[in-house]
């Protein structure tokens, strides 16, 4: 197990965390989000899409002001549109999506293997003036030909990108899976592995230390585990875990973990359930 | 006789007591307080100590449940923290005293999946009664644990609905339907009934279950996201692993921030209503500002109104049917 390379959390919380059904944060709950984010050193935080539109673009331009040293990501479809948008947004760190299994490819896009490829060219082609750093995803990754996958993630690596994201967009994945998965592509990808995993069997967080020991090098979570259906893997118990089974210091302050998670519950109007793990009010405390 | 007044019946003569296993820690006191409530089965609850020998501690109170008859199941708390050879020095009391069941647990929560599965494996290998595993909750790993442990052979593993306990244990739900749709295990029966089953037992414990909980959350069938109801309605596989109908739940859209012109004009076609592309684009630009405004999804009242004012048909009695609603509306 290649385990000496850093390993760092990636928060989608207002991006897919926003996108669990009946969420809205507002514009002030965002900017406290963020600052609190900061503060605690996480890295990266993908702060919206800016191809949603007007409202977006003006909290996104707010949110690219402040001083703060965390990267904001803006996430993109593979459409020139889009892409467009983030960077008249004033993005420096771009996003670009597609799905790369069949079942994906055929009936959401109604398109083939090829056009993905050559999509994603056209975007990374447009991107190269921009003088924009790029990060790929691959959706429903954990359905995909593995083969594909690196076919895709070659072709993102030629343009420049710095990571590649490995989806189980379904949450499908076991702990066993993703390890024998990510293990058997770690060392032919081109690009360092970020790992997304969704929690509709309560396996998110087990899903990402298992690719975390199978040599991914990046995490997406949110705070709380907010996201689509059951959510994502929560940024609480990702980076205690890591701690606490790995040693791994991945860089985050992890006693601000209990007030952000309070900040992001009221925010999405959602009590944390008392059983939670970490931040929980009858949780065990860890730290 | 109707169906309740049967399993009324039924009910009334399960003897629980005969059932359930009573939970007692290392007394003979104890052990007598169980016998006399009525309980037959008791967990004895211990805990690896390096001060102390457990045989010297466990003898007297196995010899009492013993000539109580009682049926003994033996609960080592932190087992998974130490070698199995420590473990395998029980087996001769295990034998001696005819124990049921060892159980071993990880009580400190210090295993992760994979350290679980080797561990449990070496006791599978040694064993000479039957184990059974309790996974801790404490960094959210029991059911992923859980799972490792039916995977290396443990034939009986401690669960909780939703995961709840201090510290929790698995989340039943999560650990059947993954034994059921992940690992495609036919002998799991169908969940048709689970979320309705677990909200009922939680809230009966007065507890409120969670919207967003996996597996059985009222929400987790919610979609909001244009990308995600376009891809839902073009085929559910595409965003769900399990059909929301195998666990007792429907699936329902929500109008909000993200929704998109496909999930306007879905919405608008359950009521047998048209939404061209070009009214969609434009219903969507007041559905999102008045999303963001109120912090909250769109009620179908709400929509129809933002219809009214920028679509307006000239009917006045578009009628959106909406979860629950009913089919006759006075204005």
């Amino acid at each position: 197990m290649s385990r000496n390379k850093s390993f760092e959390i990636v928060d989608t919380t207002l991006r897919d965390g926003e996108q669990s059904a009946g969420v809205v944060f507002s514009t002030e709950e965002k900017v406290n989000i963020i600052l609190a984010l900061d503060k605690a050193n996480v890295k990266w935080i993908e702060a919206g899409i800016p191809a949603m539109g007007k409202q977006e673009c003006e909290d996104l331009k707010l949110m690219l002001k402040l001083p703060i040293k965390s990267n904001l990501i803006a996430w993109n479809r593979a459409n020139l549109e889009d892409l467009k948008a983030s960077i008249e947004c004033g993005f420096k760190f771009i996003h670009v999506s597609l799905p790369v299994s069949d079942l994906h490819i055929e009936y959401k896009l109604q398109k083939n293997k090829a056009w993905v490829l050559d999509q994603l060219k056209k975007c990374l082609e447009y991107l190269k003036g921009c003088r924009t750093t790029i990060i790929v995803g691959a959706e429903d990754a954990s359905r995909a030909d593995p083969e594909f996958f690196l076919q895709y993630a070659a072709v993102a690596a030629s343009y420049g990108a710095i990571r590649i994201r490995y989806s189980d967009t379904v949450g499908c994945l076991d702990h066993f899976t993703t390890y024998n998965k990510i293990k058997s592509i770690a060392n032919r990808c081109p690009l360092p592995i970020e790992i997304h995993a969704h929690n509709d069997f309560g396996l998110a967080v087990a899903n990402t230390l298992a690719a975390y020991r199978a040599g991914a090098n990046f995490a997406s979570v949110t705070v709380t585990g907010v996201g689509e259906r059951a959510g994502n893997a929560s940024m609480e118990e990702t980076t205690v875990s890591l701690k606490h089974f790995y040693g791994y210091d991945c860089g985050i302050e992890l006693e601000a973990l209990p007030s952000l998670a309070e900040t992001v519950a009221k925010a999405s109007e959602r009590t944390l359930f008392p059983y939670k793990p970490i931040v929980g009010s009858l949780a065990c405390n860890v730290f | 006789m109707n169906s309740l007044e049967k399993s009324k019946i039924e009910l009334e003569t399960i003897d629980f007591l005969a059932n359930m296993r009573c939970g007692v820690s290392c007394s003979k006191q104890e052990i007598l307080e169980a016998k006399k409530l009525g309980f037959t089965k008791v967990v004895i609850n211990t805990s690896f100590n390096p001060l102390v020998s457990i045989n010297d501690v466990l003898e007297p109170v196995l010899q009492m449940a013993c000539s109580n008859g009682q049926e003994i199941y033996l609960s080592i708390n932190n087992a998974l923290e130490f070698p199995v050879k420590k473990v395998e020095t029980l087996y001769p009391t295990i034998v001696d005293y005819g124990i049921r069941r060892l159980i071993l647990g990880d009580a400190n929560g210090k295993m992760d999946p994979f350290t679980t599965y080797n561990k449990l494996r070496l006791f599978i290998n040694s064993a000479q009664c039957p184990v059974e595993y309790v996974g801790c909750n404490n960094y959210g790993m029991a059911t992923a644990n859980t799972l490792s442990a039916l995977r290396a052979g443990i034939e009986y593993v401690a669960t909780a609905v939703s995961s709840i306990g201090i510290p929790g244990v698995a989340a039943m739900e999560e650990v059947l339907m993954a034994v059921k749709h992940l690992w495609k295990n036919e002998r799991v029966p169908d969940g048709y009934s689970i979320a309705t089953d677990c909200e009922n037992l939680l809230y009966k414990a007065g507890i409120i279950l969670p919207g967003e909980k996996a597996i059985i959350g009222k929400n987790v069938f919610a979609h909001e996201s244009g990308i995600h109801v376009d891809g839902v309605i073009k085929n559910p596989n595409l965003y769900e692993v399990i059909k929301p109908e195998e666990v007792g739940l429907s699936r329902f859209l929500v109008i909000g921030k993200h929704s998109g012109t496909s999930s306007l004009i879905q919405k608008f076609k359950h009521s047998n209503l048209t939404l061209s592309p070009e009214e969609a684009t434009i219903l969507l630009e007041k559905v999102r500002n008045t999303a963001i405004l109120q912090k909250k999804p769109l009620t179908d009242s709400q929509l129809k109104t933002l219809y009214y004012l920028y679509i307006g048909s000239g009917e006045s009695n578009i009628h959106l049917r909406g979860k629950g609603e009913m089919l006759c509306e006075q204005e």
